[in-house]
């Protein structure tokens, strides 16, 4: 050891280098398997080690405290922290540094709770001598880490609103009430979406016309939104804090400026197939929205006094399956639950009856899946009330057939033990699911990523709701999945909220690990670019390659498979990356 | 083929009082708590969706709301309180409905002054044979004693036999009735000729103690159940059977023994003046009681025709003891002749409307589902 260590220590790049280790007990999670003692003392004598403690939770402000006292007081200016997952605590330590007057990206942390004593159990002494690897690979790689600083990016307080329904409209709404400039763009020539045929909504029964006469009447007492009808976005490019849009506003393209997105481009309806259940070989097989019209019109007219009796057919268009149901043009079926068809319908029959009491309805579903608050109640009531329900097996689909002025509904029921049914109606109602509006301009030009149901992907349903990988583009509303109303409007405020405090600074920092070229080993090959999966993030200038530190993911494919070398990624430069593995294959 | 969904049926059904049971939605939790439903004859969820899809036919042919005896467990344990137990009650008043080709047992039933109506008829027919007979004034002499003045033999030949003889016609069409559209029109088992003597027996054994009822309280030990309580019910609609069986056999098939209280006189004070009677008032009165304080599942909806069985039956015992104190005691052959009269208007009438067309005849329903039942367990078993 002495000998080694005499030897790295002429090292030149080392000399001042000071490294502080602190292993972390973890109360027990860590210290019950990994002998954290021991892993400190080794550690103590390694070669740029000046500091190597250990103790029982290193996140506590005690623990912290410790950090802190050896900079101000032992000149250390590299610290390792072997502890849980860096997830958890990364920015906690940062922090650390930060206060001490260290610059905080000198610090490396070891995870040595997953990726050690959680996962060996069964080996504390391999577990140890692993622990003790992994953080001379960390001392290793900090000892040739230089002080990175965040990139700072100028931002714009203007943000585009992509999709003017009701997710669309909550969320300039209240970026407009924030100050900041909002650009609403909306394909049709009036904002709301689908609040404009939804008629009396549940679970409030409130027309969804007045709903958007408020809502309309907020957005315009504000001059800071500017309403964009009759438009369509053709292109988008830049990063965050500079996006540029280029709309067409009726026929006539325009460009703007922003800092930030918001997508909010909802939904469309499933149109059956000719001849699905019946679907346009007869008028007397309508769709949910259909049924919603015609509910409508017969408030003022009664055109509805005439039918006698309804069937309802759950998950048309939704939860399907390759062998029984037709795919889309991508070839794929929609095997997704709309989420809002169930109770929508159910909600529609008791308007129906509350008109009519004496209408025989039959309703043929898959699963009820009322989920929301009073919503069950409405199956309940329903079912009071003499509604007749069947439950179609998900390997069967009800069938429709038209008989003189009748249809006839048949179809195996597994609350009859399977047996075959058969009804006689007047009518039939699908619940039409649906599917995102199509939106491929954006998605192509935004690389956002789209899930197997075409729905925009969140980039963690807990951690990251409404946002995507990309920084600066939020999503909100039906454009992420199936949701009702009230659901599409949090979507809409809670992306508006991420997107204000993105930009409330006017200025955007951004981690610093992202790749940079040294022009004078750059042979103008262009492989990097051919490589990286984020446009524009690389680009070639005056015949080198050059990376844009804003679009920039620092992925490492660049890096990766440059032959001379000439790409680094900050934080994980290719000399860091040869001695870690130095350290960690030597015996 | 397809099953053709008839939403009136329902609708026919909630008519005898099953108001609830829409709310059903085939969780299956009744089945699963019934004590008494079992593997091949599983209920009540499978025959409420029977109802509800409007399959008369099935409904018609089936025994088991004949099985059921209403402990109210599955009512208790609905998630939608579609209150089952009541519509396996409301089922049993139906198939009556339906046993009964006369139509009079329906009015009864989804009328409410039908049965008041039909009980007052029977109450003049009674009025006029007696005064026609008798006269409405009692002709007492010096030695007039109470077997002649209303000589029991009269009685008999007049009011208890020709009462007897329609009862006995009505049920045996009845009975056959049920035998057919729950025999002859289930194709599913053939019962062999055998069959039906070899079971005689157990369903005698079986409806006599009502064993199948005791299935009804739980499953603890049978003491603890006792001295808790557990039985109370099934004891006391024991005793409340039995009472009314016996007096009915001895005054409708030996009235002439029933009134001379010398031939056999142990067996007649042991069982009529004591058991029968007793039984009979602490029956009705602990049932009366029930169905006021409403506390279980089973007492909790009483139908007009609950009612009026409990308070006939109630008069009747009432009236009988009198006349029973008043011919032993010789004191007043001028009470004697009242009370016999008022006696016969309460009792004939009660017997007459309630038997055929009304709960009483679960007496005969009830043993003959249990045969019938299994017989066609046995014929399954054969197979
Ligand atoms: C049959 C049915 C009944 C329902 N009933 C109820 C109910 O009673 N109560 C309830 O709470 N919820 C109900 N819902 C759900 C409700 O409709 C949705 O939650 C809500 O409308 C979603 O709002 P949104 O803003 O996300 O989408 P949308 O309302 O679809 O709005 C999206 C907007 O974006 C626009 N747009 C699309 N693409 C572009 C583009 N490229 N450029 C510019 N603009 C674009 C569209 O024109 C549209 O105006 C129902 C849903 C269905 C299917
Ligand atoms: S909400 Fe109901 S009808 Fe719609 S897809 Fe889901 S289960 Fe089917
Ligand atoms: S590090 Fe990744 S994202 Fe950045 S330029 Fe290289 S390949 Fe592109
Ligand atoms: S427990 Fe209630 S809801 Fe469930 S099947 Fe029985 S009656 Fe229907
Ligand atoms: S009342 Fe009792 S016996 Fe009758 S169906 Fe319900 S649980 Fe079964």
């Amino acid at each position: 050891m002495t000998d080694k260590s005499a030897e790295q220590s002429r090292d030149f790049y080392r000399q001042d280098v000071k490294v502080g280790v602190y292993v972390c007990h973890c109360g027990g999670n860590i210290s019950d398997i990994i002998d954290v003692e021991d892993v400190a003392r080794d550690l103590s004598d390694y070669p740029g080690v000046s500091v190597s403690r250990n103790y029982i939770f290193m996140c506590s402000s005690t623990g912290q405290g410790l950090v802190e006292e050896d900079i101000r007081t032992k000149g250390i200016n590299r610290v390792v922290i072997a502890a849980c997952s860096p997830a958890l605590h990364e920015l906690t330590f940062r922090g650390t540094l930060e206060r001490a007057g260290l610059n905080p990206y000198l610090y490396e942390h070891v995870n040595i709770r997953e990726q050690g004593s959680w996962v060996h159990k069964s080996n504390k002494k391999a577990a140890t001598e692993k622990s003790k690897k992994l953080i001379r690979a960390a001392v290793e790689k900090i000892c040739r880490q230089n002080p990175l600083e965040a990139i700072r990016v100028n931002a714009a307080r203007s943000i585009a609103v992509i999709g003017g329904g009701v997710a669309g409209m909550s969320a300039a709404l209240s970026l407009g009430r924030q100050g900041f400039n909002v650009y609403l763009i909306e394909k049709e020539n009036r904002l709301g979406g689908k609040l404009n045929s939804l008629w009396k909504a549940y679970p409030s029964e409130e027309d969804g016309e007045k709903t958007l006469e408020e809502l309309e009447k907020d957005i315009s007492s504000l001059n800071n939104i500017n309403i964009y009808l009759e438009s369509e976005v053709k292109k988008i490019d830049g990063y965050v804090g500079n996006f540029s849009v280029e709309i067409v506003k009726k026929g006539s393209p325009e460009k703007i400026k922003v800092g930030a997105l918001v997508i909010t481009t909802g939904y469309v309806h499933y149109i059956p197939f000719e001849g699905e259940y019946a679907y346009k070989t007869t008028k007397k097989v309508v769709t949910l929205p259909d049924f919603i019209e015609m509910l409508k019109d017969d408030e003022k007219n009664g055109s509805l006094k005439n039918v006698k009796s309804v069937a309802f057919i759950h998950c048309v268009g939704s939860r399907q399956n390759p062998s029984l149901d037709k795919p889309q043009k991508d070839e794929k079926v929609n095997d997704y639950c709309s989420r809002t068809c169930c109770t929508s319908a159910l909600f529609r029959i008791k308007q129906l009856l509350e008109k009519y009491p004496d209408k025989k309805i039959f309703d043929f579903y898959r699963d009820i899946r009322t989920y929301g608050l009073q919503h069950e109640s409405y199956y309940e009531e329903l079912s009071k009330k003499g509604v007749l329900f069947f439950r179609y097996p998900e390997d069967t689909r009800p069938q429709v057939e038209v008989k003189g002025d009748k249809l006839e509904v048949k179809s195996k029921d597994i609350l009859t033990w399977n047996e075959e049914v058969s009804v006689e109606v007047d009518m039939v109602v699908l619940l039409t699911g649906v599917m995102p509006a199509d939106i491929s301009v954006i998605v192509d030009d935004l690389k956002l990523p789209i899930g197997s149901d075409r729905f925009i992907l969140e980039a963690h349903p807990k951690l990251r709701p409404v946002e995507v990988p990309n920084l600066g583009i939020y999503i909100g509303g039906t454009a992420q999945a199936p949701m009702d109303l009230l659901e599409a409007a949090y979507g809409g405020k809670a992306a508006a909220s991420k997107a204000s405090m993105l930009l409330s600074k006017g200025e955007i920092s951004l981690d610093p690990f992202v790749a940079s070229v040294n022009p004078e080993l750059c042979d103008g090959c262009e492989k990097c670019i051919g490589e990286c999966l984020y446009p524009g993030a690389i680009v070639m200038e005056n015949g080198k390659a050059k990376v844009i530190p804003a679009l920039c993911k620092g992925c490492g494919a660049c890096a990766a498979v440059c032959h001379t070398r000439a790409i680094n990624v900050a934080g994980y430069s290719l000399e860091q990356i040869d001695a870690m593995v130095e350290a960690i294959s030597k015996e | 083929m397809a099953i053709k969904v008839n939403p009136g049926l329902i609708e026919e059904i909630k008519k005898y009082g099953a108001f609830d049971i829409s709310a059903c939605f085939n969780c299956g939790n009744c089945t699963a708590v019934c004590p008494l439903s079992k593997e091949k004859m599983s209920f009540p969820r499978k025959i409420i969706r029977h109802g509800q899809l409007g399959m008369a036919t099935s409904v018609q042919s089936s025994l088991e709301p004949w099985l059921c005896y209403y402990c109210g467990e599955c009512s208790d344990t609905c998630p939608r309180q579609a209150e089952p137990g009541e519509y396996m009650m409301s089922l049993r008043r139906y198939l009556i409905a339906k046993y009964d080709f006369t139509g009079i047992s329906k009015l009864f039933y989804t009328n409410k002054y039908a049965e008041f109506i039909a009980i007052f008829i029977v109450q003049l027919i009674v009025l006029a044979g007696w005064y026609l007979l008798f006269g409405l004034v009692p002709n007492i002499g010096v030695n007039t004693t109470a077997a002649t003045l209303l000589p029991p033999y009269i009685i008999h030949w007049y009011f208890d036999v020709p009462m007897a003889a329609i009862l006995t016609i009505f049920i045996i069409a009845f009975a056959f009735n049920m035998y057919y559209k729950t025999m002859l029109c289930d194709k599913s088992v053939k019962v062999p000729l055998k069959l039906y003597f070899t079971n005689l027996w157990r369903t005698a054994f079986e409806s006599a103690s009502q064993w199948r009822f005791s299935d009804c309280a739980g499953s603890k030990t049978f003491y603890s159940k006792l001295l808790k309580g557990d039985y109370n019910y099934w004891i006391m609609h024991f005793i409340l059977m039995t009472s009314y069986v016996s007096l009915f056999v001895g005054i409708v098939f030996f009235l002439d023994w029933f009134q001379n209280v010398e031939k056999y006189r142990l067996l007649h004070v042991v069982l009529y003046d004591y058991y029968a009677n007793i039984g009979l008032i602490a029956g009705t009165g602990y049932f009366a009681f029930l169905r006021i304080k409403k506390n279980f599942s089973r007492s909790k909806f009483s139908h007009v025709s609950d009612w009026m069985f409990v308070i006939l039956l109630f008069l009747t015992a009432i009236t009988g003891i009198s006349l029973h104190f008043a011919r032993v005691d010789n004191y007043s052959l001028q009470a004697f002749f009242y009370i016999y009269l008022i006696h016969m208007l309460v009792a004939i009438p009660m017997l007459v409307v309630e038997v055929p067309f009304s709960k009483w005849s679960h007496l005969v329903y009830r043993p003959m589902a249990l045969y019938f039942d299994n017989l066609k367990k046995s014929a399954r078993k054969l197979k």
